[in-house]
């Protein structure tokens, strides 16, 4: 027996209610009816529960893939873990200007390489920091493209080249050949696939309209004297435009005095008469003021010992193929932001045969290929060089010269190839 | 306990009303003299286990069971004397519209939820043992409940009343959850008709869920009460 625990009656052992005070005794649990969730609510609630569930794994899945920057231009920012990277696709030219240059004049049918640079810098402070995004490269690709049949191109494998341009992630060489007159238009596109999968595309589009070519003969006009010579290629300045190629086919004379080429690029090409006689100049041939390049080719420089045989001055750009520099107290030279550079060239009996006296500025090929410098007192003087890229003389002679290569500036060189005797 | 509890009630209490006497027992209103509170009390011969496991919950649509006892199948209840009437006395006055009956089946089903989950189903689902406490539905009367045991094959006896009790009740399997669901059902129509399905078939939604309810294959009824609920 147990008392109620309200009355104090005498209870049975299993009771739930007094009898006595008319009052329960027992605990009782209080059951809530269930509340059923309509199907129509319960398949909404589930709809919308998978709904976020598929946003949120699709928000995950869209965060963790792969992304793709496409912008369809030359430049973009990158971004991941290891910052915000700038990247730009630019036409290479002189190593401080990296202006696009979009248009480039070409003469028909003559083959073209020009490079196309990958430079990366930080987004926030525009610092090259080419290592730290390359460590993430897994693979860069290039293809160069263009609709117009009257126009060949291609272009090399994305390379780093350090030596040529060392500021550069990656450099791909464009070749191009224009077949026939007129406007021609291609498209580069550099492919970077990131280790984490991230794909960037960067599509440089260029123009090459062809230049108009103009070649003078000794026929066409009077060149057999300097004086006539100096009249006319002042004269070219004022009946050309700037794009245009200017040949001038000279006779095989010997031009007594020098030439000065100021207003605009000429291209000089020598012949050899039936006689043996080359095409030379006994004076200075000096070149100042040219955005372009100035070919001399098969031509004489013949000095008597004193003065510069060819000069490039302020921004000139000279190339020598298959000439003769000799007896110059400096047989070639660069001075100002020029550059200069030989191919099948001999300098002989020069104190000094090719020397570089210029500032940072106008770079061009850095190769001096097939070249003889012999009986020099200096062959090559390495002043002031405007580039940090290695000069290089593969298949070049050096003999007989007082000193060979004189480097007060330190330039890089890369002499494999060459030949000292 | 169950001699003990018959003598204090024999003491405590007076009868006001027999409210029904049955062969199997009987069912009296009874008011306790000092308090004047008064309660129902039931006797019947069967099974009371249902009422025992009552004795430890309370619900709104099912009535307080206060007490039980049993000695030698022979059943003494107390419980909660619920006020109102019942539906089948509503029905000599009216039928009920379809909004008033959804109202109640669902409160029906809370009540019969609660008896379900205890594994019990009541077997008499009829209008005479639904009590309208104002806008409340109340269940009553769980003498012919049982426990379901899984694994019988059927029931042992013949309950519940003629025309209210499902296929299965009269032996062809063992009586579950799903008894219920076709009592309900019938339940529905006679409060919508006043008619057994058989006879006149509710129309509209409320037909097909008679319908759907009073299946003689209890698998093509409604799962459990829940899904007849949503179905209301």
């Amino acid at each position: 027996m147990k008392p109620c625990a309200h009355c104090g009656a005498s209870l049975h052992e299993e009771a739930s209610f007094c009898p006595y005070c008319a009052r329960t005794v027992n605990e009782r649990k209080a059951i809530q009816p269930a509340r059923h969730m309509p199907r129509r609510a319960l398949y909404s609630a589930l709809i919308i529960l998978c709904a976020a569930a598929v946003l949120v794994l699709f928000g995950c899945w869209a965060h963790s893939r792969p992304k793709v920057y496409d912008n369809g231009g030359a430049g973009a920012v990158y971004t991941s873990r290891s910052g915000s990277f700038h990247l730009d696709l630019s036409n290479w030219s002189d190593g401080s200007d990296r202006t696009p240059k979009d248009r480039w004049f070409s003469e028909v049918n003559y083959p073209y390489r020009y490079p196309v640079c990958l430079y990366v810098t930080r987004a926030e402070d525009e610092t090259r920091i080419t290592d730290e995004f390359m460590e993430n490269v897994a693979s860069i690709t290039a293809e160069a493209r263009s609709p117009d049949t009257s126009m060949s191109i291609s272009c090399t494998d994305p390379e780093p080249d350090r030596a040529f341009i060392p500021d550069a992630a990656t450099v791909i060489y464009v070749d191009y050949n224009i077949l026939s007159p007129g406007e021609h238009e291609a498209e580069l596109t550099c492919t970077i696939t990131m280790k984490n999968g991230d794909i960037i595309r960067l599509r440089r589009s260029q123009q090459y309209p062809t230049t108009t070519v103009y070649k003078f003969t000794a026929q066409d006009v009077p060149m057999n004297t300097i004086q006539e010579l100096q009249t006319f290629v002042d004269g070219l300045a004022g009946t050309t435009n700037e794009a245009d190629r200017i040949y001038l086919y000279l006779p095989p004379v010997v031009y007594e005095g020098g030439l000065s080429i100021t207003e605009r690029p000429v291209n000089l090409c020598g012949s050899i008469g039936a006689d043996g006689q080359h095409t030379a100049f006994t004076g200075p041939v000096f070149a100042a003021n040219q955005r372009g390049i100035l070919d001399f080719s098969d031509i004489d420089f013949l000095g008597s010992g004193q003065g510069v045989g060819v000069r490039a001055s302020n921004g000139a750009r000279i190339h020598l193929t298959d000439c003769r520099v000799s007896g110059w107290e400096t047989g070639f030279l660069a001075d100002g932001n020029a550059w200069i550079v030989a191919s099948g060239t001999v300098f002989e009996h020069n104190a000094v045969g090719l020397c570089f006296d210029a500032e940072q500025g106008a770079v061009s090929d850095p190769y001096y290929m097939n070249d003889t410098f012999q009986d020099n007192g200096t062959a090559v003087l390495l002043e002031r060089v405007p580039s940090d890229t290695p000069l290089s003389f593969p298949d070049t002679l050096f003999t007989g010269n007082g000193q060979d290569i004189d480097n007060p500036c330190g330039q890089k060189l890369e002499l494999e190839g060459a030949v000292f005797q | 306990m169950y001699t003990w509890l018959e003598n204090v009630l024999r003491e405590e209490y007076e009868q006001v009303r027999l409210l029904k006497e049955s062969p199997r027992g009987s069912v009296r209103l009874v008011r306790h003299k000092n308090s004047g509170k008064r309660f129902i009390l039931r006797r019947f011969t069967g099974n009371g286990e249902v009422y025992q496991k009552l004795l430890g919950c309370s619900c709104p649509n099912l009535p307080l069971v206060l007490e039980a006892a049993e000695k030698d199948g022979e059943n003494l209840v107390i419980e909660e004397f619920v006020q109102g009437d019942t539906l089948g006395f509503l029905l000599e006055g009216a039928l009920f519209t379809p909004k008033e009956t959804q109202g109640i089946v669902k409160q029906l089903c809370q009540a019969l939820w609660v008896l379900h989950s205890m594994a019990a189903v009541h077997r008499d689902i009829k209008p005479e043992n639904v009590i309208l406490r104002g806008k409340q539905a109340v269940l009553i009367d769980f003498d012919a409940a049982r426990l379901h045991k899984p694994g019988a094959e059927m029931d042992t006896q013949v309950l519940g009343t003629t025309g209210f009790a499902a296929p299965e009740q009269y032996g062809l399997s063992q009586s579950d959850v799903r008894t219920d669901i076709y009592s309900l059902g019938v339940l529905i129509n006679v409060l919508l008709t006043g008619e057994h399905p058989s006879k006149k078939l509710a129309g509209g939604h409320m037909g097909r869920v008679v319908h759907r309810c009073t299946q003689v294959n209890p698998q093509k009824r409604y799962k459990d009460v829940l899904h007849l609920m949503e179905a209301v």
